[in-house]
């Protein structure tokens, strides 16, 4: 199964150290494989230091595609934790 | 580099200050002990073809022998250091990273050489690529994987990592750099402060120090060369200062700015548990905001009389299904039980803006389309559009409010209309339960955000309407100074004080009083110690924020008189500038508080 999505970026700083390592321990629970790609580059979720290494910043428009059996319900958590869900008074 | 520099040039015992970036909040006056560690300068050595095999099982070794460290520290912390958990569970994961572990096995295969060499030089590649970012944050994030790369170059060379290792008392320890993992062993070794000559303020080190309570200064350039092991040191965890040999005078200045603050915070926990009112009887509310029923607990803690603001959209977000009545129900009946008699007071879902979330129903398409969130489809106009959530939550919450004293609280409203459409649907669902012969408390009392200036000027009209108002000042202030505090070009126009700002707060009030209702404040500005003062002479009922900061609120509260507090809002309401308004707080308040509200 592949699945892919188009969403804009919404965790308060960015794809930082925490949403980044939250990333990459999704990606070893699910039987598939997650990709994000930005206008520039592209990067297998399966790495913490890929993922960093792309700098995605808030706002930022990103293309997330999930490869294998559990496509779908991977691309789903990783997009929420992507899209993030902060709050504020 | 710390060989590089000599002490030669620095008469030995003479007094000098070095200013860093102050991490770690508190006062250190001990010895200085300067730590070098050993870099293992990574040669070259070339491996033959049968030897490869050996060189990646010595590099795999040192890998395990990385992971075991690491997960021993793991296991030492506290449950409660969820900060400095999340950092070493980041740390494991880049051991592990593909880019880092398989580069280096490739390497050391491909171009035949030592596992230093093949680490050095993967490490290379991953600095290239951070190096190119333009988040300067992100760029930051490359320390962390110069900590793994540190430790796995200690375990190659086979020396036992213990950077403290001998005697027992440390005082301040001042080395190039520490990693989050240093900070948590100095933990058990006496260390009472750290100094280092790397590092910002949104490093992980600092992150570990703050939640560890050890003062710390970062970005200390030369610190190790200049200050000397066995000098006496005063480190200032609050300016960033660091005096090498103090003067008899500024010792005496510091122990008594360090009894101060030790006073102040001894101080303030009497203020946990004394009332909330000025010295000639004046009272006010002071209330928590919390996310979670769990984080009740800390308002309690800190004297919270009540909950301010419920933040509900937590219990939304937190699952992969939605949350149903009767969980919700429950939740919030909870919540009530553990409050009463005091108030509890429950915003309705307020998403959108900054706050998504991809399983509500529409949010996802809503959110790929809109352009401009903080004026679209939120908070209430989102909960209109979707009845059957909002419903579903207005059932939860009358059900529960048979349990304690509810207060219901609807975000964003804009107009008389979306307020009157709201109260519709909140007395259908009345009539609802009513048929169903379901209780609820009939007396729970409605009240709505006042966060969109166009709620201020028609205050006087809502008023009528509800049974009280709470002041939003985040999105107040956002979106009558037209400000984006996430946008670092214009954030630091963000002004709580602005006059604007604070004359709105004002009719705000008037048109509250006039009607005989009660009126809140629960944003981010009313635990602001010096705002306070002013919000409390401008004549709000109730002030809401993060339990830590209500002790000192009331702390300012119970030294004041009222007639005191209204001046002093006055004064601050005929200035014409931010700035002049900063100004005049700097005078007063140190003057009327007894405390230096810069530093603490």
């Amino acid at each position: 199964m592949n699945r892919e999505r188009e969403i804009t970026v919404g965790v308060h700083c960015g794809v930082h150290g925490r949403v980044a390592a939250e990333l990459a321990r999704l990606v070893r629970t699910k039987k598939a494989g997650l990709e994000i790609i930005t206008p520039e580059r592209s990067a297998d979720c399966g790495s913490i230091l890929e993922i960093l290494a792309l700098g995605i910043s808030r706002g930022s428009r990103i293309r997330v595609r999930a490869n294998g059996p559990d496509a779908g319900s991977l691309l789903e958590q990783a997009c929420s934790l992507l899209i993030g869900t902060g709050a504020g008074a | 580099m710390p060989e590089k520099c000599s002490r030669q040039q620095i008469v030995l015992g003479e007094s000098r200050t070095l200013y860093g970036i102050g991490v770690s909040p508190g006062i250190v006056m001990a010895t200085a002990r300067v730590l070098r560690r050993q870099t293992s300068s990574a040669a070259w050595r070339k491996v033959s073809r049968d030897q490869q095999k050996g060189e990646v099982q010595r590099f795999m070794a040192a890998v395990a022998r990385a992971e075991q460290e690491l997960t021993e520290l793991r296991g030492h912390i506290a449950g409660d250091l969820g900060d400095a958990l999340s950092i070493i569970d980041s740390h494991l994961l880049i051991l592990k990273d593909r880019m880092f572990l398989d580069r280096t096995v490739e390497i050391i295969r491909s171009q035949s050489i030592n596992a230093e060499w093949a680490l050095a030089t993967a490490l290379g590649r991953i600095k290239k690529k951070f190096d190119a970012m333009d988040d300067a944050y992100i760029r930051q994030r490359f320390q962390d994987v110069k900590y793994v790369a540190d430790r796995l170059f200690g375990a190659l060379s086979g020396r036992a990592e213990d950077l403290l290792a001998g005697d027992g008392d440390h005082g301040v320890v001042i080395g190039h750099d520490f990693s989050p993992e240093d900070i948590l062993a100095m933990q058990d070794c006496n260390v009472q402060g750290f100094v280092t000559e790397e590092g910002g303020i949104t490093s992980h080190t600092a992150i570990v120090a703050r939640s560890l309570g050890i003062p710390a200064i970062v970005g200390l350039k030369d610190a190790t060369c200049i200050c000397g092991t066995g000098d006496g040191v005063i480190l200032d965890g609050f300016s960033g200062r660091l005096h090498i040999n103090p003067t008899a005078d500024q010792v005496q200045q510091y122990q008594e700015y360090d009894r101060q603050h030790r006073c102040y915070t001894r101080e303030l926990v009497a203020y946990t548990r004394l009332s909330s009112e000025t010295l000639d009887g004046y009272r006010v509310r002071l209330s928590g905001n919390i996310e979670m029923v769990s984080e009740a607990d800390s308002v309690r803690q800190y004297g919270g009389e009540g909950i301010g603001l419920f933040r509900s959209e937590f219990d939304f977000f937190a699952k992969q299904e939605l949350p149903d009545e009767k969980s919700l129900t429950a939740a919030y009946g909870h919540l009530l039980e553990l409050f009463a008699p005091a108030t509890v007071t429950i915003r309705t879902l307020d998403v959108g803006g900054d706050k998504f979330s991809a399983r509500l129903p529409g949010n996802a398409f809503h959110l790929d389309l809109e352009r401009n969130p903080a004026l679209g489809l939120r908070s209430i106009r989102y909960s209109l559009r979707e009845r059957s959530l909002f419903t579903m939550q207005l059932r939860a919450l009358l059900r529960a409010s048979v349990r304690g004293r509810l207060r219901i609280l609807f975000p964003m409203i804009s107009s008389l209309a979306e307020l009157r459409q709201a109260k519709k649907i909140l007395a259908g669902v009345r009539h609802e339960l009513a048929k169903e012969h379901i209780p609820y408390d009939p007396h729970v009392e409605i009240g709505i955000m006042v966060e969109v200036p166009s709620a201020v000027m028609l205050a006087d009209i809502l008023a009528g309407e509800v049974d009280f108002f709470s002041i939003g000042t985040n999105d107040l202030i956002q979106y009558s100074l037209a400000i984006d505090r996430g946008n670092q070009y214009v954030a630091h126009m963000y002004e709580p004080l602005h006059p604007a700002v604070l004359r709105m707060i004002r009719q705000t009030v008037e048109a509250a009083h006039a009607q005989g209702i009660e009126i809140a404040m629960c944003g981010e500005m009313a635990g602001d110690v010096a705002c306070a003062p002013v919000l409390l002479g401008l004549g709000l009922d109730e002030l809401s924020m993060r339990a830590s900061a209500i002790p000192h609120v009331r702390r300012l509260l119970r030294m004041s008189r009222y007639r005191q507090l209204v001046k002093l809002a006055d004064d601050v309401l005929a200035c014409s500038e931010a700035v002049e308004v900063r100004n005049y707080l700097t005078r007063y308040l140190p003057s009327h508080y007894e405390v230096d509200f810069i530093r603490s």
